[in-house]
């Protein structure tokens, strides 16, 4: 049997570091990023008048809710119901007009989008209402703060947690993950040669095309490898290796079957990183109470992996159960109903019979104020 | 037979002082004589021949006769051609008494007419033609009216008896103080040239004063001292323009007025050379001291390169200038919209659109990653919207007080800083290959374009910057850009907004994280300097990133 973690703690900790960092400059780089350009079409001139706001000297955002004197709010108020094109404050647009769609909200409520945010609004809670199916759709959301789409902020970070041969243990190492993002954010996430981006993933590719609220992290588990080495061929290869000769024919492993190997560690590793990533999303100055869901929904993809999948079921499941539902589903149900995530996922192919992907679609958690990214 | 011999040498004994005599006299005469040689400093010649043409005139022209070349007849005639004349004379009184051509014909024209007025001294007019004395008239009133005009005019002070004087009096004290001539030539080299090998001339059909043998104007050179540095015994040369003034002063008025274009020169070669070393040795050498009041960098110091006599090469000798005490554009009135501030100081006329041989080295020292790397052309028509840019921060930031000062004084401190990083960030430069490196020399920012933005930005940042916001975007968004460019591009814009957020006034909310204390002491009035500071800067980043691609100000100022 083989069991084990393969990583010093120091090491693993590293890697979850590093992806920590990664995390939070992908976080800036949106934030940077959201005070420009509108997370959906109609909140243009929104965006506009916020950005000259800001330029023009406004301050970090105000909230009304929060300021001992009722007179702001009650002034909000009055103004809520009032055509008001070219304002661009929160507490004066009804939530309506940002796109929110959630089921508690009415259009004779007083709530305005500034109502919205904070701890007590409705958004935070909105992903409880609306589930995601990763493999069916990304994003369900067509608000500006959750389903943006302008194409400009989405990412996929792909994490790996391997098997290695040599010493028959798993391993998370950071070295072998893979960020692939928009142009815009690999323009503004940290330089890698800069002390501020030196701990952050350095295998950054650009996401081609618009990509429409997509946040994606994934953990690939690829199919763990051992083989039976024979003593004889064993010795055969040293004496070759001593002539310096090689031969085509002493390459005949006989791999071990995938039942075999003992998973039990897994989890326990994929928990870890899991919380890691939940409790680091987040924008950038904090904000979001721990016990609020940063992912909209999670999927699990494997072929032929049951075994696998009836370890981390458990663990998964008990992550998902307060605010998702958990997804188990085989590569050729995703190939065929929304190839588009696959090929996003793998677009160079390397998804193997064995193999398991744990997906992560995280929320986006745009502010819409903006303001309160500058820190 | 002896007293046959004796009698001539007793008779040349009692003789001789009479020789003597007449061989003094006949010097004297010879010497006289030498003054009537038509040398151009005689002037008081002019003046002789001009006084017996008068006597001969009114002796012979015999100006009240009815029929002589003075009658009524043409008395209109005669006053306008006198007027004319005595115009024309006055103006050009200097060249008519300087070029030897023209004095010839003068005293030509003088000698004829005075041998006329002679003979018909003891002729009646009758015998000549009324067309001969109608002429004549004419013609001797023009001459008196021409040489009264020469007369009233510069004819006793020329520039050109300055050289005379520059050579008998200044030079001497020039070489008694060991005042030596910096020579900076129209490409940027430097050259010492000691007290003893100093000469001038005035070339009067350029009006200009000239070194030498005409080998420079004499604008081109300035009076220094050398001495040696207390730190470290290296060379020093500093301005001698105080010490050239004193020595200047202590001359008679009448001689100051004469050397006027001598001195005049010399002064407009130090003013020269102050901003050559402001815009060529500190201003892209040392940025940040840009941002220092000018009493605190009064006499800057950098080495340069100055070719001496004795040497076989040129040698590093540390100059050290004041910073130019007057605008740009006072200084400077001829330059005009489109050309390069560093061509303006330098006196060069070289073609824009070829970098001169001193912007590329400075380049190469100052980059030498981007000179490496083949961009020192696209960096060099950088250097010159940044020259443009810094000359209008520093003259807002010295002339002003209070806000506008401070918010430009900030602006110089955080531009120098970008600007002495661009060495590393050679993605924002223009490859030989893209399409827009050809536009790069017409693309350069004039120093009117930055005063425009400069101005606008102090009264409308946020306009400003979002119009130059909108046309960088699509340079992030194109398909032309590297995807590195455009990372260069996109930090820039969001750095700019980020820094301009910082900056910004913080709410009454926030009072407490600046202490109880600080309230009401300014701080909001510098976090409003501060952001409209972090705005500009950010503006005169983009309109630098711009103009290497595009035409800067269109739809911006």
């Amino acid at each position: 049997m083989i069991r084990g973690r393969g990583n010093t703690e120091q090491d693993f900790q590293h890697s979850l570091e590093e992806v920590r960092q990664t995390l939070r400059s992908i976080s800036r780089a949106i934030s940077s990023l959201n005070l420009r350009f509108e997370p959906h079409p109609d909140a243009k001139e929104f965006k506009r008048n916020q950005l000259i706001h800001i330029l023009s000297g406004g301050a970090k955002a105000v909230n009304l809710l929060n300021l001992q004197s009722d007179k702001p709010k009650q002034l909000a108020n009055e103004y809520l119901h009032q055509v008001t094109p070219y304002d661009g404050h929160l507490a004066i647009l009804h939530a309506t007009e940002v796109g929110c769609h959630h089921p508690e909200l009415s259009e004779d409520d007083d709530t305005s989008a500034l109502d919205l945010h904070g701890s007590s609004g409705l958004c935070i809670r909105c992903p409880e209402k609306f589930p995601t199916v990763i493999s069916e759709q990304l994003n369900p959301f067509h608000c500006w703060r959750r389903g943006h789409r302008s194409g400009y902020f989405g990412f996929v970070y792909q994490l790996v947690l391997r098997y290695f041969n040599n010493s028959g243990k798993w391993i998370f190492n950071s070295n072998s993950s893979e960020l692939r993002c928009t142009p815009y954010i690999w323009a503004n996430i940290s330089d890698s040669s800069t002390p501020e981006g030196s701990n952050i993933c350095s295998n950054i590719k650009i996401l081609e095309g618009k990509v429409l609220g997509q946040m994606l992290i994934s953990i690939h588990i690829p199919k763990p490898r051992r083989f039976h080495r024979d003593s004889r061929l064993t010795e055969v290869e040293q004496l070759l290796q001593q002539q310096l000769l090689v031969s085509q024919n002493v390459s005949n492993h006989s791999s071990i079957p995938l039942t075999d190997f003992d998973f039990t560690e897994v989890p326990k590793l994929l928990q870890t990183i899991l919380r890691d990533i939940e409790l680091t999303w987040s924008p950038p100055g904090g904000g979001l109470s721990d016990d609020v869901q940063r992912h909209l929904g999670m999927c699990v993809i494997h072929q032929g992996a049951e075994h696998l999948v009836d370890e981390l079921k458990p663990m998964l499941s008990e992550f998902t159960r307060k605010h998702s539902t958990l997804h188990i589903l085989e590569e050729t149900v995703v190939k065929r109903d929304n190839p588009q995530l696959f090929s996003q996922l793998f677009p160079r192919g390397g998804f193997e019979y064995g193999d398991l992907l744990v997906c992560l679609s995280l929320d986006p958690i745009i502010d819409l104020g903006g303001i309160q990214s500058a820190e | 037979m002896s007293n046959l011999l004796e009698w001539p040498r007793q008779i040349y004994q009692k003789l001789r002082p009479i020789f003597s005599i007449l061989s003094e006299e006949f010097k004297k005469f010879t010497l006289s004589l030498k003054k009537f040689t038509l040398s151009s400093s005689k002037p008081w010649m002019i003046q002789f021949v001009f006084s017996l043409l008068i006597l001969s005139t009114l002796i012979g022209g015999r100006t009240s006769a009815i029929d002589g070349p003075f009658d009524g007849n043409a008395l209109l005639l005669f006053i306008l051609v006198c007027v004319i004349t005595i115009a024309i004379g006055n103006y050009f009184s200097d060249s008519w008494t300087y070029d030897r051509n023209r004095v010839v014909l003068l005293f030509g024209i003088q000698i004829i007419l005075i041998f006329i007025y002679v003979f018909s001294t003891f002729q009646s007019y009758a015998v000549w033609t009324e067309l001969f004395t109608v002429s004549l008239g004419i013609s001797s009133v023009a001459v008196i009216g021409l040489l009264s005009g020469i007369i009233s005019g510069h004819m006793m002070k020329p520039a050109w008896m300055g050289d005379r004087l520059f050579m008998d009096h200044i030079k001497k004290a020039m070489e008694e103080e060991d005042m030596h001539l910096l020579h900076c030539s129209v490409e940027g080299k430097m050259k010492l040239i000691p007290p003893s090998l100093i000469s001038v001339v005035w070339v009067d059909d350029i009006q200009k004063v000239f070194f030498g043998n005409q080998e420079d104007v004499l604008s081109n050179y300035t009076p220094v001292h050398l001495s040696k540095s207390n730190f470290d015994s290296k060379l020093v040369v500093e301005p001698a323009i105080t010490s050239f003034s004193a020595i200047f002063a202590q001359l008679p008025v009448a001689w100051r007025d004469t050397m006027s274009d001598h001195y005049q020169s010399l002064s407009d070669g130090h003013q020269r050379i102050s901003w050559i070393f402001h815009l060529l040795r500190i201003l892209p050498y040392s940025p940040s001291s840009l941002a220092l009041r000018s009493e605190l960098i009064q006499y800057s110091s950098s080495s340069v390169t100055i070719e001496m006599r004795g040497e076989k090469s040129p040698i590093k000798i540390n100059l050290q200038w004041p910073v130019p005490e007057n605008n740009f554009q006072v200084d400077f009135p001829e330059h005009e919209y489109h050309d390069c501030a560093i061509h303006t100081v330098l006196g060069n006329d070289h073609p824009k659109s070829q970098p001169l041989e001193i912007e590329q080295e400075i380049i190469s020292e100052i980059f030498p990653r981007l000179a490496s790397e083949k961009l020192s052309h696209a960096a060099i028509y950088f250097l010159r919207s940044f020259t443009h840019l810094m000359i209008r921060l520093r003259e807002e930031f010295s002339n002003n007080e209070g806000v506008k000062s401070e918010m430009c004084r900030l602006t110089i401190a955080d531009m120098t800083e970008w600007f002495s990083s661009l060495n590393l960030e050679g993605e924002i430069f223009p490859s030989q290959s893209h399409e827009s490196y050809a536009m790069l020399p017409s693309n350069v920012i004039p120093i009117e374009v930055w005063s425009r933005v400069i101005k606008d930005s102090i009264t409308q940042p946020t306009t400003i910057f979002l119009r130059l916001h909108d046309r960088i975007v699509p340079f992030i968004e194109g398909d032309d850009f590297e995807i590195r460019k455009k990372r260069k591009f996109e930090s820039v814009v969001s750095e700019s907004i980020e820094l301009a957020m910082q900056t910004s006034t913080h709410l009454p909310d926030d009072r407490d994280s600046f202490g109880s204390e600080w309230v009401g002491v300014g701080i909001k009035h510098n976090l409003s300097i501060n952001r409209k500071s972090a705005l500009l800067t950010g503006i005169c980043k983009l309109l630098l990133l711009v103009s290497l691609y595009e035409e800067p100000a269109k739809g911006v100022v």
